[in-house]
Parts: C-alpha cells; structure tokens; sequence
C-alpha cells in the first residue's frame, strides 16, 4: 500500500487509546475496495502531494467533490474495522466459531415495579 | 393449467394466514391449502448466523422489499406517502423480522366513537377477542408479567419477562421518577424453552430474523403443527384473482400463478384472504365483474380506504455512563402506556405507547452516526463512537392513528410481471395525529431530562417504519361503512372472509401482531362452526 493512501486510512480511523488498529491495519484491499483504492490513490496524489492541504482538507475535499467515492469508502472502512476480531473482541462482541453465542442480561428484581403497582392502586382507591 | 380441490383456502401465511391454517387443522379433518407468494424463511441464512451480520443487514432479509426486491416482492408505490412500507413476503410475513412485541389493544381502543367521539366502534369488543388472545399467547409463547395496570384483566400464563438490562432498569428509574405507567415489554420471545424451542440467548436484533427460533414468529410458532396437521402449503405461489358463480354471489375459485409460471386454479368450499392491509384490498380491487364493477367487497367504497400506518415518533440521548444498551432483544425492553388513553386536559383525542429501544451494534452506531454528522472519521472519531456506543438511549413513540377516508390504497394502472395492478397508497398525517406526535416527543424529551439525557436526535414520522398495515377493509355492523361483517365475511358474498389487520376498525397505539392473530383465530373459530365443528373457545 502506498504511504500516502496507508498514512489517509490512519487519519480516518487513527489508533485508540486502547489498542494498535487503526484504519490501514484493518483495509481488506479486496473486492469493490480494489476500485476504492485506485480512486483515492489518484484523488490523494491530486489534492495532497506537492500541496499544502493536510489530510483533514482532503476529507473535506473528497466529501464535497466526489460524495460517491466518499460514501463507499467510509462504508468500507468501517466495514473493515468492526468486523476486525481484535476490534470486535475489545468491544465485547461474539468470537466466531461457533457464532453467535449471545449475551446473558443480568435478572431483573422486578420490585422496581412496585412505585407503578403502588400509584394504581392508589388511583383505583379514589376511583 | 391445473385445478386444486379444498374445503379451505387461507391466502397468505403471515401471523394472520399462519393462526388461520393452524386452528383449521386442529379443528377437523378438513383438506386446507395455505398460499404463499414468498418462501419458507431459512434461518441458517438470517444475518446474525455470521460474524459480519450488521453488513449482511441490508440483503435477502432486509425489511425493505425494495432491497430484497425477490420475486415474492411486489411493488407498492409509496411515493404519496411520508411512511414507506417494510415488510417480509414469505411463511411467517412480517413477523420473520418484526422485533416481537405482542401487546393487546386495549378495550377502549375498540370502541373509541362512544369512549372519546372519534374514529369508529369495532362490531365485536375486547370481551370478544379476550379468549383468542389468550389462545394466540398461549400457542405463540409470549414473555410477559401479570398485572400490569394497563391490562388488569390478561390471565394468560405468560413466560417470564425478558430482563431490562441496564438501559431498561436506568429508564425505569426515571418513569418511576416522573411518577409514569410503565412495565416490561410483551414479547413473543421465549425467555425460556417453550414449543420446542429454545430459549432467547440475546442476539439482540430481532428484527434481522431469530437465527436460533427463540422469537416467536408465525413460521416457527404454526408451522411446525400445521404442516405434521397435513395443511398444504403452497410457497412462491401468487393469488392472481377470483372466480364466481352466476349469480355473484359465492366464490367458486382462486386463480393462482407460480414462480416456475404454472397457473391454476384453487377450488374450495371458503376463501380466507390474509395478505396484510395493501396485499388484501389489492386483491380484491383487482378482481372486477359486472357486480361489483369496483372490485369485489366494494360496494360500500370503504375497500382500500382508512389505511392506518401508526407514525412513530422517534426521540435518541446519550448517556455518560455505559449502560450495555446494545445488549438484549433489540425492541423488547419496556414500555409505558401512561398516555395511552384520552385525556380531558389535552388537545387531541386517544394517545401513544412509549417504548425503549435497544441500541445498535457497533457497525450500525458508527454507520447512523457518520450519517448524521454525530460521529466524524479523523482524530475525534475513537471519541465519538464512545460517546455514542453503549450509551445511547432510543424511545419510539407510537401513536394511534385514527381511520381517515382518504388515506387509502389503490390500484396503479401499471402492472407487475404476474399481470397484477401495483397498489398504491395515498397517506397523510392527520392533525389529531401531529399533535399526539407533538405532545409525544415532550414528554420523551421531559423523561430525558429527569434522566440527564443529553438529547441528540428527535424526529417524526421515521420513514421506514409502514410495518403496520391497517384498516382498508374494515369490519362492522353496516354494509354502508364496511366491507366485512363482525365475523370477518364480506357482505355481498356467502364464502369469502379476511381475517387479518385490514379487518381493523381502529389502530390502537400498540404493536397489532398479537390482535391480528387473536382476530384471525376468532374469525376461522366461528368458520369451523359454520362448517359444522365445535369451536375450540
């Protein structure tokens, strides 16, 4: 991957405070993303090299002047990042294989109830 | 061209078409046929089987037909309309995505012109439904506690209720502050084994279908006993019209075309058409004769008319704390119904049902709120997810939706590729409406206050929300305003009945999956006895 294209996918998507994945460790370069990265490498080499525009300026450039490619990137980044196993790991989500295994949802102590039960009856008494 | 001999015929097989065909086949030795446009759901395939099942969210089972746009999916044009339909075409309807909340309407809801001087009296009472709903819980498992204010009298034996979770408990908290009704969701969920079924391991969003059949959607709570009940299910299979007698007076057949283009006809003793309130008066408006030059069941003009959609209103916070909200049954937590009903100090008649959603998965919040400018790509971005993630609170408000005449579904003068007119619906807000949607959205944002909820999203009606698809061909006492009789049986013809939500004569303010069935089961109930067996109730 180019620098140019690896150090944008980082501005997106830069490492956390809590871990090491940023944009460029988690982009597939597979499929529709192949055509994703030839259009920005060319949009990137035109707006950001030999220029004074930082990579926050590209993103503004790019939503403004080619929404599309813009929409699919961000789709696809996002794609790419959620369903990392690392990223989905530290946000609690299933492992895969086997998938899914759900949640447990602590019980509830349905005495929470009791001010909802307290204030019908109370109604009901004045009725 | 092939003919196919009945005593009934049920059309379509969603929670309407599915409680139909069940109680039929339990109830007597009768030969029934089911037909189905769509096919049987596989839920090895429903997004949440895979690791990556928020970008599978958007394909076969998306609940827009437009983006499944299969051959079960017919066109609806509803440019005319601020709400788009959402449903699913298949065994099980819309209930394969719906997110399972079964409460009942209330016994007011069914007489709103005497009660509150609107809308219109249903022909038959709750007392009437009550033991049909009890049947439907009973058969569909539904997740519940007794003795909610708001329905004192629900003796069914409910599973326990599915548990609020650190979002349900922290509303909770803040109704009980506002001195609010509430209670834990009614939810066609087993929260424990029950009908051969497992119990709910929390997937969380239901409404992509239930990978592990713990929601209880029509094509795994009937089904299975319909089908070893020898109840022919015909899937990919298209009810194209009518055939009558002489006299018009008795419907001799069903035309019918297949996904492989065979075409037919189905003949029966009785006719059920359950096809949802545009599938149904669609296929009824398509069927002209010299009678009824309208469409058959129209010589009141009330066929396709009253069409109710129940706007939502859609109120999203944020919280500081996380509160695990993306954990659990995506739409079944709690609910409250504390201005469910008229009240004399308002400016608008009948009301809404308040209810907590779930919050999305990861993907889904990042996706919403890059959309909507809350979460932006670059330095911040960690930051904005996390704001957002887990801390999200989303109410939905709906609202009753009272019938108006001129919101309705007709016939477009193009046609679908099986030769049928695409329906139409014409739909606007009323201002009883828009002002239940007002009030709404400030007492949401008065609850959000008491909860320090920092408000980040508020609008009304959410576009993709037309699931509930009521009122276009109404029953009642008066062939002059209805279509149907009180037992579902149109007025002009001795053998064809509805038995689903286009039979509503008012919408209430709640979730219509279990009065749909509950309304289905009575209808076939008293089929069975005109058939000469005894009624199950």
């Amino acid at each position: 991957m180019s620098r140019i294209l690896e150090e944008f996918l980082d501005f997106l998507i830069p490492v956390g405070q809590d871990n090491s994945i940023s944009g460029s460790r988690v982009w597939n370069r597979l499929g529709k993303r192949t055509t994703i990265e030839h259009e920005l490498l060319n949009f990137l080499e035109q707006k950001i090299l030999n220029t004074e525009h930082t990579y926050e300026d590209a993103l503004q450039l790019l939503e403004v002047s080619n929404p599309i490619l813009c929409s699919s990137l961000t789709e696809a980044l996002l794609e790419d990042y959620f369903e990392h196993p690392e990223v989905k790991t530290r946000l609690s989500q299933n492992h895969p294989a086997p998938f899914p295994i759900g949640y447990k949802l602590p019980s509830t102590d349905w005495s929470i109830l009791e001010p909802v039960i307290v204030r019908s009856e109370s109604t009901q008494k004045r009725k | 061209m092939t003919n196919k001999d009945f005593d009934v015929v049920v059309i379509g097989s969603g929670a309407a078409g599915s409680a139909a065909s069940w109680l039929l086949s339990i109830s007597g030795n009768y030969k029934i046929a089911c037909l189905e446009q769509g096919n049987f759901p596989n839920s090895s395939e429903y997004p949440t089987n895979f690791f990556d099942w928020e970008s599978r969210l958007e394909t076969n089972y998306s609940f827009n037909p437009k983006k499944r746009n299969t051959w079960a999916d017919y066109e609806i044009d509803d440019s005319e309309s601020p709400i788009k339909v959402a449903n699913f075409n298949g065994v099980g309807g819309s209930t394969v995505l719906f997110s399972g909340h079964f409460p009942r309407l209330h016994p007011s809801d069914f007489r709103t012109k005497d009660v509150d001087g609107v809308g219109e009296n249903w022909p038959i009472q709750y007392s009437d439904l009550e033991p049909y709903y009890d049947l439907s819980d009973q058969i569909t498992g539904v997740a519940g506690l007794i003795g909610d204010p708001a329905y004192p009298g629900i003796k069914s034996r409910l599973l326990p209720p599915v548990p609020l979770g650190k979002i349900g408990e922290r509303i909770a908290y803040g109704l009980n502050k506002m001195s609010w009704h509430w209670w834990p969701s009614y939810s066609a969920i087993n929260t424990k084994s029950a009908g051969g079924r497992p119990s709910c391991i929390n997937l969380g969003p239901c409404n992509t279908g239930c990978s592990q059949g713990a929601k209880s959607s029509a094509d795994v709570a009937f089904w299975p006993q319909s089908l070893r009940n020898s109840v022919s299910l015909f899937t990919s299979t298209r009810a194209t019209g009518f055939e009558m007698d002489k006299l018009q007076r008795k419907i001799t057949g069903l035309k019918y075309v297949n996904q492989e283009g065979e075409s037919g006809t189905f003949r029966a003793k009785i006719f059920i058409i359950a096809c949802n309130g545009i599938g149904t008066p669609r296929l009824l408006l398509a069927t002209k004769t010299e009678k009824f030059p309208d469409g058959i069941g129209n010589n009141s003009g009330h066929l396709g008319k009253n069409l109710m959609l129940h706007p939502l209103a859609y109120l999203e916070g944020t919280v500081k704390d996380d509160i695990s909200s993306s954990v659990g049954p995506h739409g079944c937590c709690l609910q409250s119904q504390e201005f469910y009903e008229t009240s004399k100090d308002r400016e608008f008649k009948r009301g809404f049902t308040m209810q907590v959603l779930r919050s999305p998965g990861p993907l889904e919040t990042a996706r919403l709120g890059i959309r909507r400018k809350t979460i932006k790509l670059g330095p911040s971005f960690h930051h904005d997810f996390y704001s957002f993630f887990n801390r999200t609170i989303s109410l939905s408000m709906i609202i009753e939706d009272l019938p108006e005449f001129h919101n309705s579904v007709y016939l477009s003068s193009n046609t679908d590729a099986t030769g049928l007119p695409i329906a139409k619906i014409d739909y606007k807000l009323s201002k009883n409406t828009k002002e239940i949607i007002k009030f709404a959205l400030t007492k949401g944002r008065e609850l959000f206050r008491a909860l320090d909820v920092k408000e980040t999203l508020a609008f009304a009606p959410v576009s993709f929300s037309g699931w509930h698809l009521m009122g276009t061909a109404r029953m009642g006492d008066d062939p002059q305003d209805s279509v149907t009789d009180k037992f579902g049986r149109i007025h002009e013809l001795e053998n064809l009945y509805i038995a689903d939500s286009s039979l509503f004569v008012t919408s209430g303010a709640v979730n219509p999956a279990s009065t749909i069935q509950a309304l289905s089961l009575f209808i076939v109930d008293n089929i069975v006895e005109k058939l000469g067996g005894k009624k199950h109730v």
